[in-house]
């Protein structure tokens, strides 16, 4: 494989990785606008650690990233706190402010700084293999010493506050009382969420950035209900997007980080439509099995009533012989005629429910029974025929069927 | 006298100005079932938050077994309302158990065997032992809130304070949850658990605190549940309380 293609691949996965650790975070604590937000205001503060420190090294950068993520959360809250707004209202107003204040500090201190529209919006990354360095005798991109670095802080600080930081998202009420300190590690989190943010804003720009931060932790969240699942999933949709993203912009000849973040939201569909935890395909198959089991049942019941009607049921149904020469020649298997004997008996226990406790007239109970029936499992309905006094007839004197004792 | 598990003293409580809980004194005997009573809106969930320092209290002090308290004892238990977390979130329930074990893990460390097994455990006096792995949003109601009950086990505190436990469960789990909180009570325990049917305090707790604002009435259920507190308590509706109130005092004698 091509050096260049390879070094690309890997800058961009290093910096999705990172974005999507976080991000799960704050997807399942529903905070997702707040790394829209952060990706934007923390400017400022890479503006002011530059004329502070006159480097673009990682660390520096590092610091006044985490206090503009620390600043953008407090005033977020407090402002929202204090005028009764909506955090989200507040989070739009301080993010603005806040990048436009960076804007206006680079524009009147810091002229150098080149700040390039494009370069702002998609980042760099077609050229990221191309600015090297050589470390231990290989030439290594250096949007690597930012993001390396970055993505190592984010690994170790979420494994080792892993259980602190789920108790804070799950249950602030009980990480308080059980002495840990919810807020502060929601700062922290929002700290780290800048920190990630500003290392991958120049290989990738701001929109991928937030394309990463958020769409593989939706992506996992809509295929597992389990949170450490959730992550491994998250990571693979990563890699896997940075991959897919970087060969079909190749191949396109397009933004490799605007096919990356096409791949993402791809990988989002499909999840949508492909989770085995609720996707839509998942939900239309249940839809239908649940459609032909009631249509099943309908049938039996009234294939039940059609034998009750020509006065055989009882002979058959207390020796569970098969039931032959219904009507038009079909038969009712003795398995078949327990089921029907059962969805008869609910039906009309529900409607003997209904006129004798809720006192609703015999003539407007049918279509509810009818859709009950369905539904109740064998311990409601003994609930029910115990509740009633093992009622003999339904109100509108039809016998109900007594349950063959299991 | 018993030893008090909470002794809180003119505590004040408010939101954008208005006062929820007004000049509050309560003093709750160790070892007792209490409930906390009182009709919506009157402050019974804010009064268990600010015991609990969830809430800034505007004026007035709490202590717990004798010391001054800040929020923060490993000898208190909290259990909150069922709807203040996101039962959405893609954790099992085992995993919420276990959340009661997390102070005694240490920081930078992960719940090991011997803590999941009594999370286990704990499931299992709950009735919930078969559904550790299930997802949380998969739980009814009644289940969530066994949940709930079962970190609280897992917490091994003092005193619990409890907001709604009984409140949207089935028939079965009430009985349950309140065989649990006589058997902790059994044990030494204090449990104070804010409470919405009037009807079944005298038979469930041991004592009341009827809550409006200010506190009515605390004390064992026969001398506390009167008609004239009720009818301070509540307001109006004096025909419905009157008969609460006679039976509660009937019972207890």
């Amino acid at each position: 494989m091509n050096e260049i293609h390879l070094w690309t691949v890997v800058v961009a996965a290093t910096c999705s990785l990172a974005c999507a650790w976080v991000g799960v975070w704050l997807v399942l604590q529903r905070v997702s606008m707040i790394g829209d937000a952060i990706s934007h205001s923390v400017l400022p503060g890479l503006v002011v650690s530059f004329l502070m420190f006159g480097t673009r090294a990682p660390w520096p950068m590092f610091l006044g990233a985490a206090v503009a993520g620390l600043a953008t959360t407090y005033l977020t809250r407090s402002i929202a706190s204090a005028t009764g707004a909506k955090e989200d209202s507040s989070m739009g107003v301080v993010f603005t402010v806040l990048f436009a204040l960076g804007v206006l500090l680079i524009t009147r201190y810091a002229r150098q700084i080149d700040l390039d529209p494009g370069c702002v919006l998609y980042g760099l990354l077609e050229f990221v293999a191309l600015d090297t360095r050589p470390i231990l005798g290989v030439e290594v991109p250096r949007a690597l010493e930012t993001l390396a670095p970055a993505l190592a802080l984010t690994g170790v600080l979420l494994v080792l506050f892993r259980k602190e930081v789920l108790v804070m998202a799950f249950d602030p009420g009980l990480a308080r009382t059980l002495g840990f300190r919810p807020t502060a590690i929601y700062y922290g989190l929002m700290a780290l969420v800048a920190v990630v943010t500003v290392a991958s804003f120049e290989a990738v720009g701001s929109i991928l950035v937030i394309a990463m931060l958020i769409g593989p932790a939706v992506a996992a969240n809509l295929w597992t209900r389990n949170w450490r699942t959730m992550f491994a999933i998250a990571s693979l949709v990563a890699v896997g997007s940075s991959v897919a993203g970087y060969a079909l912009a190749v191949a396109t000849n397009t933004s490799v980080a605007g096919m990356m973040a096409v791949a993402v939201g791809v990988a989002c569909g499909l999840a949508a439509i492909f989770s085995p935890a609720g996707g839509v395909l998942q939900r239309a198959v249940r839809l239908r099995a649940s459609r032909a089991t009631i249509a099943a049942e309908d049938l039996l019941a009234n294939a039940y009533r059609d034998l009750e009607r020509s006065g055989v049921t009882s002979l058959l149904g207390d020796r569970g012989l098969v039931a032959r020469g219904w009507s038009d020649g079909a038969h009712l298997t003795s398995e078949g005629l327990i089921t029907a004997r059962r969805l008869v008996s609910g039906h009309r226990l529900v409607e003997t429910f209904l006129v004798k406790d809720v006192g609703r007239s015999p003539d407007e109970v049918h279509e509810s029974a009818h859709r009950a029936e369905h539904l109740l499992d064998a311990v409601q309905r003994a609930e029910l025929l115990r509740e009633l006094d093992s009622p003999v007839e339904d109100p509108h004197g039809s016998p109900i069927p007594k349950e063959p004792s299991a | 006298m018993n030893e008090l598990a909470i002794q809180v003293r003119r505590l004040t409580v408010a939101y954008e100005h208005k006062p929820v809980l007004f000049d509050v004194d309560l003093d709750v005997p160790k070892g007792r079932l209490m409930a906390i009573v009182g009709p919506n809106g009157a402050g019974k969930s804010t009064l268990v938050k600010a015991i609990l320092g969830l809430i800034p209290r505007v004026s007035g002090t709490v202590s717990v077994f004798g010391k001054a308290f800040s929020g923060v004892d490993t000898r208190v238990g909290y259990v909150p309302q069922r709807e203040s977390v996101d039962w959405d979130f893609p954790v099992s329930a085992l995993d919420v158990v276990l959340m009661g074990s997390y102070h005694r893990v240490g920081w930078f460390r992960r719940p090991g065997t011997r803590e999941r097994d009594a999370a286990a455990k704990a499931l299992d006096e709950v009735g919930m032992g078969e559904f550790a792995n299930r997802q949380i949003s998969q739980l009814s109601g009644g289940q969530q809130q066994r949940v709930f009950l079962a970190r609280a086990l897992l917490q091994q505190a003092d005193l619990y304070l409890m907001d709604e436990p009984l409140a949207g469960v089935d028939a079965a789990t009430e009985v349950a949850i309140l065989e649990l909180l006589r058997r902790m009570r059994n044990e030494g325990k204090t449990v104070v658990a804010v409470h919405h049917d009037l009807q079944t305090v005298a038979d469930y707790f041991d004592d009341v605190a009827l809550v409006n604002l200010r506190v009515f009435g605390v004390g064992p259920v026969a001398e506390v549940m009167t008609p004239e507190r009720l009818r301070q308590t509540y307001g109006g509706r004096l025909g419905a309380l009157e008969t609460i109130a006679k039976s509660a005092t009937g019972a207890a004698s």
